[in-house]
């Protein structure tokens, strides 16, 4: 089954995973900006990195067939230092013209501190200035609650912010509510021990139905499986879910979230299809 | 929510998988109650008194894993931002303020 993955970090992971990742039907895969296992120093070291988000892993997914998106922003964690994050924000408009960037992502909350709070909502409101999508991370574990919450009174500062482009992401049993209610989509990260397993998303999609919901491996340099999001179809195969249920929530739903983006361009496998 | 496909009953997969992740269960509070032992530090520990009332949790109906995801989360205080939380920094005009 044809499938996208929509919030994984290429940059972490071995050119071989773009093999696997190819040989199990992925057609394009959306990498949103994040921590790098260490703090940055300078607004230069970001750019450096979004060089290599806009322009890099673009090549080298375009090596085995898959598009490769993008996302941009300071990331939670290394949002605590106010000063470097507002010089990375300032930077960013530089490659936003980017053509494989969806938006701004993945932003959010990471301690639930001030200062990340402070970074989220200027983050946010350069979306809406450049009229762009948002990918947000929520926290992990026993901050995941609060955090949700956080950032769902943040987001309804904005009024005029169209839910319907907002992802909110690693959604679990006791926050996917709060984010589908409030007109957002989800997003479901499988991951080996924390956020969520195969068989829980699974459940999800059973009591919540499948409108705006995604599942995702975010994939990374830490414990995480490139190929979660083929893991879930066996899943809800196993369960003998319906084969067009499924390739609505792993192909359908993350091409409609990207497709809100104006620069979007369709995946080259799925446009020679025809 | 959606129909359900399929397994109207405890079907032998869904036994096992379930055995399995609580015999996992046991033998890791068992394992970490054994090498505790010689500190004695255990009880003292609110993260094992969290686990134990997590275990208590699970004989009961209902939507378990709700609540036991709760019972794992810090508190939401709904007026987090009144004592000067953060505000909208850049422009006021920019998105309907």
């Amino acid at each position: 089954m044809n499938y996208v993955d929509p919030h994984i970090h290429m940059v972490s992971r071995v050119t071989d995973d773009y093999e696997t990742l190819a040989r199990m039907g992925c057609v394009a895969v959306s990498e949103p900006a994040f921590w790098a296992g260490f703090d940055r120093r300078s607004a230069d070291g970001f750019r450096d990195y979004f060089r290599q988000i806009t322009e890099v892993e673009p090549k080298r997914a375009a090596g085995y067939g898959i598009a490769h998106y993008s996302w941009l922003c300071i990331n939670a964690k290394e949002a605590e230092d106010v000063k470097l994050a507002r010089d990375v924000i300032a930077a960013i408009p530089e490659f936003l013209g980017a053509s494989n960037v969806l938006g701004i992502g993945e932003i959010g909350l990471n301690k639930n501190t001030r200062n990340e709070a402070t970074v989220f909502l200027e983050q946010v409101e350069l979306a809406v200035q450049h009229d762009e999508t948002i990918l947000i991370h929520t926290p992990h574990l026993a901050d995941k609650l609060r955090g949700t919450r956080m950032i769902l009174d943040m987001l309804a500062d904005f009024p005029r912010l169209d839910r319907g482009r907002v992802v909110i992401d690693h959604v679990e049993e006791h926050t996917i509510r709060h984010a589908l209610d409030a007109g957002y989509w989800a997003g479901m990260t499988l991951y080996p021990v924390t956020k969520c397993s195969p068989e829980r998303a699974c459940d999800m999609v059973e009591r919540y139905g499948s409108e705006r919901l995604l599942v995702n491996s975010a994939g990374d340099w830490g414990p995480s499986r490139p190929v979660a999001v083929p893991d879930f179809i066996v899943a809800m195969r196993a369960r003998g879910h319906a084969e067009s249920l499924i390739e609505t929530i792993v192909l359908g739903n993350p091409l409609a979230l990207f497709q809100r983006c104006r620069r979007y361009v369709p995946p080259p496998r799925l446009s020679a299809r025809g | 929510m959606l129909g359900l496909p399929m397994h109207p009953s405890l079907s032998d997969q869904r036994f096992l998988a379930i055995r399995s992740l609580i015999v996992e269960l046991a033998a890791g509070l068992d394992r970490t109650e054994r090498h505790a032992a010689a500190g004695g530090v255990l009880e003292a520990d609110p993260r094992w008194r969290l686990l134990a009332e997590a275990v208590e949790r699970l004989t009961r109906p209902g939507h378990r894993v709700d609540d036991i995801q709760q019972l794992f989360s810090d508190a939401y205080e709904p007026g987090w931002r009144k004592d000067g939380g953060p505000r909208l920094a850049g422009s006021p005009n920019c998105c309907g303020q």
